[in-house]
């Protein structure tokens, strides 16, 4: 079509820009290869003079611009041509048009990549084989579709016909662009619509780019078309791929940094998965890192990345969805009498109603008479809509006896508290004390809960809160080697009974130690009594340790600054609990139904290693606040104490896996302790708590047309019932590589390759797990590349599946995240365990969250109304050049804010919001913010504030940074710009290259 | 001193409540746990006869009391006086009834009313010293008489329902063998006759059919 268009109809285009066309027609050189399109006759007229002097025809080609490009003698021509000569200039672009064709393709395509104008990032590279553009004709379709964007606005139609003007300015901007990362286009003239400065590349060669502006479309062809000649090509052949088959994306390395994908959307739910399969539970809840089964092993071994899910079973629904809940009654829970699979929207009914067929195991059951419902002629039970187990992909059910060992015991909270001197000097017991003291009306179970406290130095002081005294009882046991209770009861008691003595306890407890000095911790003894003390009951065991454990059995020894030990393959030793009786002591934890909590206030080494393998075990969780002290860590703990004690907990729980024939569960990953082959024993649950696991094929060719999935937990709830959890979900069977790709879950990968890569780290040298993450990266889109390597001429790009465009950035972002990153110097042991201990539990979208921080510019908002703030909040790629030394940001990780001030931000902004001046140099470590009567300061932290309400599971300690101030501003902030180089690390771009270079060898 | 306290009911022997840190420091507590589940079961079968009654078993006593189909069990040493085990339940079961009572019939999930344990917790203790003066002043009372109450041994209980449900298992399998007796009989009858006249029905056929040629050819 295109061709005839732009021939036949010069008149549109030509009218003001024939000018131009000739200009483009300059381009033609290229275009010699565009040919077929062109028109020969002009092209010919036209590219001697291009060939001549193409680049400085540029000057030329604006030439249109008589003014400019005196050599144009080609120029005057071209508007000769205007009328007539126009259709041939065009078609020379007809070669051209391709470009546009990309273009209007294009755009979408890059979409996801860029921000910004795309087209351009193509362009800049130079597209170095030009051959491709024999593609060309595709354009053609798009051609017709485009016209409308291109058509300049009236304005610049004006400016061609005063051929000398107009043209001229646009040019410079655009050969900017190109270049530019983030400076680039959007200056560009007004009159170019947005759309041209993807011509821009031509830039060096052409600049005559103006002839834009007149918008003809033959003009732009020309721009587009010349210069980028094969790039341009590609890239619509491949976008058009994508949009074909919605497969490969493409790259040119190197080049458009600004076009990298990135995922400034954070995490994104493979909703869309619900509408194929309705029944399924939402993919908060479950999600398969493709959410397609391969059918063969060879298919699982060409798929290098792993193949598994991730679960969270208690995940928090945003709209305050409530989970059905059904209570079978005298029928039983209904379950396939085989592979104990629960009833669910996949099971199918027989024999009109008599018999159901387990989904997972193909079993026919007998359906109890309780439970009998008709058939309908489709086999659908009538009642299917008043039974939400066979409607809903998430149940609850009530559990019968036969699922409960012991009656369901009460919520109990144990708290262990270091008292020792560095805890009462960092105010950490009053801080401690008051927070618990405040959540004693929110704690869950009421009115059962129970509730006990043991305070330790070098001995062990027991408390005895009978509900009779008036005052508690401390009780001193100095024997740490055979550690007992001094009380048979009472250490452990009813909160409503006792509430006053807890109370009493609460309030002098800071003062009580208040004079302490002793610096010994006999953590080892203390968790033996807490076991002793909670055995019968089970429950949250919280310790708050703030030194190494020096006392007893389980006593520490400082080891973390054995330097040496970095770089050698004894390196990991460091990052493994070092004392066996950690692990023992968890799995008597575990075995007793007692979850355990650290909290580690240390600022000296403490040795979370081997502190967190208890929460490991347990089902815990690891707090790491280091060199805490009350005044800035405060609110920290406060709240998230508070969140710990008050969210919904799910106790005594178990957690089971199944999944149809020839497919099976191997590992897991996450806080656990594993008591048979596929049980999970979690002594408590909540919904910050997520579980990743990897699956394998059984069988080497699977028969079945679906698997399924059924997550299944089995807990106690905070008041007392007993309740079954259950997630179904299906996967269909596939035997093509390509529908895994378009089916990944970068969510799910990127947090599952998280964990294993943490895990690895606990026996191999850092250095060499962030080699195996990238080998897995390099070799999964090499695969990815063989798919289309033939079909495709993808000459120097790298290509991978639209589902896991951020995967090479988040996989970069793994390696430079607290726990993998560098070496010894860079981040303190403590610091990497904590951060490996958090990455092992985290929600997907947490820990997406926590590897690519959000960035975002605030000072620009904060005059905005406030009602219209959290709009306007853009999340900002991780990179130094984002940050303007004129601004203020925000990074906020999930676990810090960090605010960043920009050297050139105007005082009067600083002082409105810290309530003090630069001027004096103050020691910003130690800031807090507060909020003061002035709009900024209220907008600031209503900005702050909503950032923590979107999730409330940690709150993010604030710390402020100055521009330049080392070296805080380099652990802090720069150390978390991923996309950036750093001492031995390579930028996004680097990366890319890297990546890609690996793939083609 | 009391070691157990469950609380269930009677009609489908689902469990309501139960003592807490029951079986603390004891290690057969589970054995024991399992016996009074039986006994509910079989109380649920209508085994039972007294609404009040004490089973031995081991070292210990099983006491209970069945009221407004709840059963109130708890299980002491043999050494603690029976009617403060009466009072203890007696006790118990006024105050269940007076916080759960209109809930009981509808009570669908296994315990439902486990919040009962603070109750049972507390109680407990004013029982556990048989000497403290309260308890003294109870034992005295002659007003509530526990002298009728029934002994048995929890063999004997518990046996009654496994031999009855053996005599009907048995008589079940004695069914269907006299079915599948009869059945083989018939077959074996019938292959009798097929052995004793098929050769003479053999050589007589094949007789006929000589003849029948014979006739056919000449």
């Amino acid at each position: 079509m295109q061709p005839p268009l732009g021939n036949e109809r010069p008149p549109p285009p030509g009218r003001p820009v024939s000018a131009f066309v000739p200009g483009a027609a300059v381009p033609p050189p290229p275009f010699a290869a565009g040919g077929p399109f062109a028109r020969p006759p002009q092209s010919g007229a036209t590219a001697p003079a291009f060939g001549a002097a193409p680049p400085a025809a540029m000057g030329g080609f604006r030439g249109p611009p008589p003014s400019q490009g005196g050599p144009f003698g080609a120029g005057p021509p071209p508007q000769g041509p205007f009328t007539t000569s126009a259709p041939p200039s065009q078609g020379p672009f007809a070669s051209a048009p391709p470009s546009q064709g990309l273009f209007a393709s294009a755009p979408p395509s890059q979409g996801p990549f860029a921000t910004a104008p795309p087209s351009q990032s193509p362009f800049t590279s130079p597209p170095p084989s030009q051959v491709p553009f024999a593609a060309g004709p595709p354009p053609t379709g798009p051609f017709a579709a485009t016209p409308a964007p291109f058509r300049p606005p009236p304005s610049s139609l004006a400016q061609p016909q005063s051929p000398t003007g107009g043209a001229l300015p646009p040019p410079p901007t655009y050969a900017r662009p190109t270049q530019g990362y983030y400076t680039g286009a959007p200056p560009a003239n007004p009159q170019f619509p947005m759309s041209r400065p993807a011509f821009q590349q031509p830039v060096q060669t052409m600049p005559p780019p103006p002839m834009g502006p007149a918008a003809t479309f033959g003009n732009q062809a020309a721009y587009a078309g010349p210069p980028v000649g094969g790039t341009l090509q590609s890239l619509v052949e491949d976008f058009q791929s994508l949009a074909l088959s919605s497969a490969p994306g493409s790259l040119d390395p190197g080049v458009d940094v600004k076009g990298l994908p990135r995922p400034l959307d954070g995490d994104e739910e493979p909703v869309k998965l619900m509408e194929a399969y309705p029944l399924n539970c939402h993919p908060r809840y479950f999600r398969l890192t493709t959410h397609v089964i391969p059918a063969s092993q060879s298919l699982v071994s060409r798929w290098h990345l792993p193949l598994g899910a991730v679960v969270h079973p208690l995940a928090e629904s945003p709209d305050g969805e409530e989970v059905p809940v059904i209570n079978f009654g005298s029928a039983g829970v209904i379950r396939c009498r085989r592979c104990r699979t629960y009833i669910n929207p996949y099971a199918t009914f027989a024999d009109s109603g008599r018999k159901w067929r387990c989904n997972l195991c193909t079993l026919l059951n007998d359906v109890p008479g309780e439970y009998f419902c008709a058939l309908d002629a489709s086999g659908r039970r009538y009642d299917i809509d008043q039974r939400p187990e066979l409607s809903k992909g998430t149940v609850e059910f009530v559990a019968p006896t036969e699922y409960m060992v012991r009656p369901p015991m009460p919520p109990s909270y144990f708290f262990l508290i270091d008292v020792s001197v560095s805890a009462v000097r960092s105010g950490l017991l009053q801080v401690v004390a008051k927070t618990i003291k405040s959540c004693l009306d929110e704690l869950p179970g009421f009115p059962r809960t129970q509730i006990g406290f043991l305070t330790f130095d070098s001995t062990l002081h027991f408390h005895n809160f009978k509900s009779s005294l008036s005052q508690p009882q401390m009780m001193v046991v100095a024997d740490l080697d055979d550690v007992f209770l001094p009380l048979p009861d009472d250490l452990l008691v009813n909160l409503v009974d006792s509430r006053h003595v807890v109370e009493s306890f609460l309030d002098s407890l800071p003062n009580m130690f208040h004079d302490n000095v002793n610096v010994e911790s006999a953590l080892g003894p203390a968790l033996k009594a807490a076991f002793m003390v909670m055995s019968q009951i089970g429950g949250k065991l919280l310790v708050f340790q703030s030194t190494l454990p020096s006392l007893g059995i389980g006593r520490l020894r400082l080891r973390g600054d054995d330097v040496r030990a970095y770089g050698t393959d004894k390196e990991h030793t460091l990052r493994v609990p070092e004392d066996p009786f950690y692990k023992q002591m968890a799995a008597e934890f575990t075995k007793n139904q007692i979850a355990v909590d650290i909290f580690s206030f240390s600022e000296k080494y403490s040795d979370i290693a081997s502190l967190g393998s208890l929460a490991k075990y347990t089902g815990g969780q690891v707090y790491h606040y280091p060199s805490f002290q009350a005044p800035t860590h405060g609110d920290k703990l406060k709240l998230e104490l508070n969140r710990d004690l008050t969210r919904e907990t799910a106790w005594e729980s178990v957690m089971r896996i199944r999944c149809g024939k020839g497919v099976r569960f191997t590992t897991y990953h996450g806080h656990f302790m594993l008591r048979s082959t596929d049980l999970l024993a979690l002594p408590a649950v909540d919904s910050d708590k997520a579980f990743a696991m990897q699956l394998s094929l059984e069988e080497t060719l699977m028969t079945t047309q679906t698997v399924y999935f059924q997550v299944a937990l089995l807990y106690t709830s905070s008041s007392g019932e007993r309740r079954i959890r259950v997630h179904t979900a299906a996967a269909p069977v596939v035997t093509d590589l390509s529908e895994m790709y378009c089916q990944a879950d970068t969510g799910a990968i990127v947090s599952l390759l998280g964990r294993i890569a943490v895990e690895n780290s606990l026996s191999d040298k850092l250095d060499s797990v962030r080699q195996q993450l990238q080998l897995k990266l390099v070799r999964s889109l090499k695969e990815y590349r063989n798919l289309y390597v033939v079909q495709h001429r993808i000459g120097g790009r790298l290509i991978f599946p639209e589902s896991l465009r951020f995967l090479p950035l988040y996989i970069l972002a793994i390696c430079k995240s607290l726990a993998l990153r560098g070496g010894y110097a860079d981040v303190s042991l403590d610091e990497r365990c904590a951060a490996g201990f958090s990455m092992m539990i985290l929600p997907v979208n947490r820990l997406l969250n926590f590897i690519y921080p959000s960035l975002y510019r605030v000072d620009e908002v904060l005059t905005m109304e406030p009602n219209k703030i959290d709009a306007s909040l853009k999340r900002l790629p991780l990179t130094f050049q984002c940050l303007d030394t004129g601004g203020l940001y925000l990074l906020d990780d999930g676990f810090t804010f960090l605010v960043w001030l920009g050297r050139m931000l105007p005082p009067e902004l600083v002082n409105n919001i810290l309530g003090l001046s630069l001027a004096n140099f103050p020691d910003l470590s130690k800031i807090q913010l507060r909020e003061s009567d002035n709009e900024l300061s209220r907008n600031f932290m209503k900005i702050l504030r909503t950032l923590r309400e979107k999730d409330p599971s940690y709150h993010q300690l604030c710390r402020v940074v100055r521009q330049g101030e080392q070296p805080r501003e380099g652990y802090l902030l720069l150390s978390n710009l991923v996309e950036d180089q750093m001492a031995g690390t390579s930028s996004y771009v680097d990366w890319i290259l890297q990546i890609h270079r690996q793939t083609q060898s | 001193m009391v070691k157990l306290t469950m609380i269930a009911r009677v009609t489908d022997g689902l469990p309501l409540a139960e003592g807490l840190d029951d079986g603390r420091d004891q290690k057969d507590a589970d054995f024991y746990k399992q016996q009074a589940k039986l006994l509910f079961k079989n109380l649920s079968k209508g085994h039972h006869e007294a609404s009040r009654m004490s089973i031995e078993t081991g070292p210990y006593y099983f006491h209970y009391i069945i009221e407004g189909r709840v059963c109130y069990l708890t299980m002491c040493d043999r050494s603690y006086p029976k009617k403060l085990a009466f009072q203890y339940l007696e006790d118990l079961k006024n105050e269940f009834e007076r916080v759960n009572g209109n809930q009981i019939e509808t009570a669908a999930r296994p315990y439902a009313f486990i919040k009962f344990d603070t109750f049972i917790q507390k109680t407990k203790k004013l029982y556990l010293d048989t000497r403290t003066q309260r308890n003294l002043a109870k034992l005295n009372d002659e007003l509530y008489e526990v002298h009728q109450i029934m002994t048995r041994n929890v063999q004997e209980v518990l046996g009654v329902g496994e031999k009855l449900d053996q005599v009907s298992e048995m008589s079940s399998r004695l069914t269907s063998d006299t079915r599948i007796y009869a059945h083989k009989a018939k077959d074996l009858n019938r292959q009798a006759l097929i052995r004793k006249y098929a050769p003479v029905a053999i050589v007589i056929g094949v007789v006929l059919m000589l003849f029948w040629l014979k006739n056919k050819i000449w």
